[in-house]
């Protein structure tokens, strides 16, 4: 009997055609899982490997659960903290790995559950200074770095959500300054200011607020972020990128090489393969092994990855030091 | 070191089922033999291991999708000739 798994991930999208639908394949996590399943003497004919989207709803991720329990699934993956912290509320018996970051160890306590463990995921580009400093390294000229944020995503987690409640209540202004109180992510502040360039984050509840949002950016020696919670939404994703092209701005993002390859400048991943295999190895010391679960542990992030976009780079009068471009795990020429 | 039979025992080691009496031509393609897109990774770690750094298997992928629906995409013929020409450069 094969082993039942369902992948439920917030990042499988109806359109195939957008350059952010090709993270998944672009990150082979799933190459380094079936690698993992190939050195342990196994492969996808043991396995009845299905991937579903995460439900908008929790009481549509109930009703999935429901299903998964008659099915005799055995068990989940969620690529992403998104997909983790809402399967997770909605499913307390079905064995769950995951894998994902916690920005400044928000949304940590998902690990406390019991049925509940995976890869905790640094978020690359913040992780280490010699990681963020390359943004300047690309842009010497780089005054304003800008993150929006999705609210409607996990990683708008209850306390940055709370602050930036306080902040959104004043109608002042769609962008966050670095040197607010009201900052959900001071780390990113930090190194911002160490870097020598104004920090903004901007929360956003909707498509139109976005696109407000960008419009009030002043765009002289500027770049902008997308991560994870943009393509969560792919209207969002869709008027990132454009505003960037449309004003010829720097495009930088976190765990999207696929993005960066067809529109941006520079991405920082995690190693994906690498976090596969892990993950490869961990279902098949449970399910073929007979491990217990809670023995199963939760694993560091196996490494990251940057990619260059030196296409993009000529387009916005870029000169990148070959030193610099040597320091790319990819380049997109 | 035979391309070909190399690509078929890798096949069949990832559908066994394939063992039993099938014509494996150059104009075979992948999904005539019934293998899907999570089976197709496992044929790539597979070959990658196989054949080494030369062959990197999202690269005939890649070249095979710019076929669109055509009838000799992915075909054998096309991935033999593909590690052929990777292995001998």
């Amino acid at each position: 009997m094969p082993y039942k798994i369902r992948v439920v991930s917030s990042y499988i999208y109806k359109r195939a055609d957008v350059s952010y639908a090709d993270m998944g394949k672009q990150n082979r996590w799933v190459n380094g899982f079936v690698s993992a399943l190939v050195r342990r003497k196994s492969g996808m004919r043991e396995f009845d490997l299905q991937f579903v989207r995460t439900p908008d709803t929790h009481e549509e991720l109930c009703v999935l659960a429901d299903e998964f329990r008659r099915e005799g699934v055995q068990m989940l993956i969620c690529p992403g903290t998104d997909s983790a912290i809402r399967v997770a509320a909605a499913v307390q018996d079905l064995p769950i790995i995951y894998f994902g970051a916690h920005p400044e160890n928000n949304g940590l306590e998902l690990i406390e559950q019991r049925n509940v463990t995976g890869i905790r995921l640094n978020l690359p580009m913040i992780w280490n200074w010699e990681n963020f400093k390359l943004i300047k390294e690309v842009m010497p000229k780089l005054r304003k770095l800008y993150f929006p944020l999705n609210l409607r995503s996990e990683f708008a987690f209850p306390n940055v959500r709370s602050n930036y409640r306080l902040f959104r209540a004043r109608g002042d202004a769609f962008w966050i300054p670095g040197d607010s109180t009201h900052i959900g992510y001071r780390s990113v502040a930090f190194l911002a200011d160490r870097l020598g360039v104004e920090y903004f984050e901007g929360p956003y509840d909707s498509l139109a607020e976005l696109e407000s949002g960008l419009s009030q950016a002043d765009t002289t020696h500027a770049a902008f972020t997308g991560f994870n919670d943009t393509v969560l939404q792919g209207a969002a994703a869709a008027a990132l990128i454009g505003f960037t092209r449309e004003h010829n701005q720097p495009l930088l993002w976190v765990n999207n090489a696929a993005i960066i390859q067809r529109e941006g400048l520079l991405d920082y991943s995690s190693d994906f393969e690498g976090v596969g295999k892990i993950v490869g190895t961990m279902a098949l010391d449970f399910l073929r092994e007979g491990r217990p679960f809670e023995s199963l542990g939760f694993r560091e992030d196996p490494g990251h990855k940057t990619a260059l976009s030196l296409w993009r780079c000529r387009e916005l009068g870029l000169e990148v030091p070959q030193a610099t471009v040597d320091k790319m795990n990819q380049v997109f020429a | 070191m035979n391309v070909q039979k190399r690509v078929i025992d890798v096949l069949i080691t990832v559908e066994p089922k394939l063992a039993e009496g099938v014509d494996f031509t150059a104009s075979t393609t992948i999904a005539a033999l019934g293998i899907d897109s999570l089976k197709l990774v496992e044929v790539g770690v597979l070959l990658e291991d196989a054949f080494g750094e030369d062959v990197t298997f999202d690269d005939w992928l890649d070249a095979e999708r710019q076929l669109g629906d055509s009838e000799q995409a992915f075909a054998l013929g096309s991935l033999v000739g593909f590690i052929e020409k990777a292995v001998k450069e």
